[in-house]
């Protein structure tokens, strides 16, 4: 894979967290709200033994990755899987929200082919893409929050949450932050200060989230528990303008963040295929055909997807990072005590 | 040339060459007005930006009835830019809950309601002015401009009502709405009221006497705030409105004048409040909201919560 820069990484992150802000279909309350923050608190700390593990000297993921192959190809169907959910999002909105284009196959299609070509040019051609993104998602954010401000009204927020709701939803969040896993990988590719980079991205994506929760919160009301996707509703009825259709920008943002999140997919579980099977060609289109494959038969078999998500974030970001670092932490132990003990041999055979 | 082959073909298929529309071959609908029969069928009828006509047709739902009123006329008909919503008596809410979801009529998009032919409404040519009409209205604290959103988020209370203008022979008033249809109609004076419960009454003359005469009181601008507080078995409301403004004539006592001004707007909140939570048992001014911010009486409801309300007014003028 290419490198990247650390602000690259943040910018990518934060781009695929959007991505799942807008394609939400939760609605937000209290709950959700502390519960978004109580999920960042551990991904926080679910975060330390990766970077923990990166600050090691010589690291490589690629090298040292637990299962070796079998372990690549699990993350590699981890990020297809993902892929398959943000198919998914991609034909719920566009089948729910008022969407211009003929058929939501045919834009699955387009966007797989528009992805397919842009994970082909690598990584570092979408993280230079997520820049540009970064900077649509200051301003549809900056947008929405302006046309919010006069029809927000404070007295639909109801501050009751209890503990059992906020960890409900803070589960919930924490099935929906794949990123986690992403972090992970891109660590490796990442230059920089990889540190600052991601403790900016879980602060930043908590932010985005609570406003955009405080926006759907005291924008919509009651409304929200009938909005199939709460962001698009609220995007639609916060806009300067009584009658004119500023939530085209939004249309916008969520078509290039789909493009993003898919491309970055192709681009990560292609490139483990790769490592896997070096002989094999058309990595990312075969990436891409079983992405929309397994994403329509979700859909067709109406399956959640969420609790296998959860449990793949917690073995793919939280478990196999652990273990590595403390298989690490032993191994220089153990290389340090041998190099101890054959000096000390040394020294008293001269 | 691979490399090229691909983006060009892309370029191709994504500029939206295919499947175009011209804005020439549109019609943008800036009135919809919709009545319902009594067999579930919705006749519709709609007015479009720059023309004198309107188009009519008719179906079980929203925009089935929409659609067949496009085959009357040989253009691609666009709601995304509808300004008003006229709805006679029917399955309001059930419409409200279909535009909402559907996304293609904005939420902003205000609402009215009539006791009369919607149809009738629409192709009268006053209807032209009827938006500038609520506009105005509103402006003045006579009546309260809705939009879907806010009607609908009203109707899902726990009373399942909504405060709406209604437009009739009479001219334009205030409603109280439920999922079905018209409540009952408030009286200008409730209708004033409300809009001070609402907040937001700015640049309005308000006459006064003083006891040196009358004279005029200019509301700069206003906001109004709801608090509610348990006391023993009865919620209080407390509704404090702040008033910035100043009496034209600078001779008269403006100690008299924020009295009486404090008077008749207490009054005209209490008549609105009379009419509509004591007559109606409906919340149209965000009384459950308020009541549920303060976590009082959580899970209660509505109906149980009405005998319990008691009223205080803090009416608050500065210059």
């Amino acid at each position: 894979m290419n490198k990247i820069s650390s602000s690259q990484l943040f910018t990518l992150l934060l781009g695929v967290k959007m991505f799942s802000l807008i394609c939400s279909v939760q609605s937000s309350n209290a709950e959700q709200m502390a519960g978004a923050a109580l999920s960042a608190a551990f991904q926080i700390l679910a975060a330390i033994p990766m970077i923990a593990l990166y600050r090691q000297n010589k690291f490589s993921l690629s090298k040292e990755i637990l299962f070796g192959k079998a372990g690549k190809l699990l993350y590699a169907l981890y990020f297809i899987i993902w892929g398959a959910v943000s198919f998914g999002n991609l034909w719920g909105v566009t089948k729910s929200v008022y969407f211009p284009i003929d058929s939501s196959l045919t834009g699955t299609v387009i966007l797989a082919a528009v992805s397919i070509y842009a994970a082909s040019l690598g990584l570092k051609s979408v993280s230079r893409y997520s820049t540009v993104m970064l900077g649509f998602i200051i301003l549809s954010v900056a947008v929405m929050i302006l046309g919010a401000y006069p029809k927000a009204d404070l007295s639909n927020f109801v501050p009751q949450a209890s503990a059992s709701g906020i960890l409900k939803h803070g589960i919930r969040d924490f099935c929906s932050s794949g990123e986690l896993v992403m972090l992970f990988i891109l660590l490796d590719s990442a230059n920089g200060n990889r540190e600052k980079s991601t403790y900016h991205f879980f602060i930043w994506k908590l932010v985005l989230t609570e406003i955009i929760c405080a926006i759907e919160i005291t924008v919509l009301g009651r409304i929200m528990n009938i909005a199939e996707y709460p962001f698009f509703t609220a995007g639609a009825f916060s806009q300067p303008f009584s009658i004119q259709r500023a939530d085209s920008l939004y249309m916008i943002v969520f078509t290039m963040l789909c493009v993003m999140t898919v491309t970055l997919q192709l681009v990560l579980s292609s490139s483990l295929i790769r490592e896997v099977f070096p002989e094999l060609k058309y990595t990312g289109v075969i990436s891409a055909v079983f992405m929309a494959g397994l994403s329509a038969a979700i859909r067709m078999m109406s399956l959640n997807i969420f609790p296998v998500m959860g449990i793949l974030i917690i073995i793919l970001a939280v478990i196999i990072p652990l273990i590595m670092f403390i298989r690490r932490k032993i191994g220089n132990e153990k290389n340090t005590a041998s190099g101890i003990a054959a000096d000390s041999a040394e020294r008293v055979q001269s | 040339m691979k490399k090229i082959l691909l983006p060009a073909l892309l370029l191709i298929l994504l500029s939206g060459c295919s499947h175009k529309g011209e804005v020439r071959s549109m019609s943008f609908v800036k009135t919809i007005g919709t009545d319902f029969t009594e067999d579930g069928i919705q006749n519709i009828s709609l007015r479009l930006y720059d023309s004198e006509n309107t188009l009519t047709g008719n179906g079980r739902t929203i925009f089935s009835a929409i659609e067949n009123a496009e085959t009357s006329q040989e253009k691609t008909l666009f709601s995304g830019h509808t300004e008003l919503f006229i709805s006679g008596e029917g399955n309001l809410q059930e419409n409200l809950e279909l535009l909402i979801k559907n996304n293609r009529i904005s939420p902003s998009c205000g609402f009215v309601c009539t006791n009369e032919k919607a149809a009738d409404i629409t192709s009268q040519d006053e209807e032209n002015s009827l938006s500038g009409l609520i506009e105005s209205n509103n402006r003045k604290g006579l009546i309260l401009k809705r939009n879907i959103n806010d009607v609908l988020d009203d109707m899902l209370g726990d009373d399942g009502m909504a405060a709406v203008p209604i437009i009739n022979q009479q001219g334009l008033g205030m409603a109280i709405i439920d999922s079905k249809g018209i409540i009952g109609t408030l009286t200008s004076d409730e209708a004033k009221g409300l809009c001070w419960l609402n907040g937001n009454i700015r640049e309005l003359y308000i006459p006064v006497n003083t006891g040196d005469g009358m004279t005029d009181f200019f509301v700069s601008k206003s906001k109004t705030k709801l608090t509610a507080e348990a006391d023993n078995d009865s919620i209080n409301i407390t509704v404090e409105i702040k008033i910035n403004g100043n009496v034209q004539n600078k001779n008269h006592n403006i100690s008299d004048a924020r009295r009486e001004i404090s008077d008749q707007i207490s009054a005209l909140c209490s008549g609105a409040i009379a009419k509509t939570v004591t007559v109606y048992g409906a919340d149209v001014f965000g009384l459950e909201k308020c009541i549920e911010s303060s976590g009082i009486a959580a899970n209660a409801q509505w109906k149980d919560i009405i005998p319990k309300l008691k009223f205080f007014y803090r009416i608050k003028v500065a210059e």
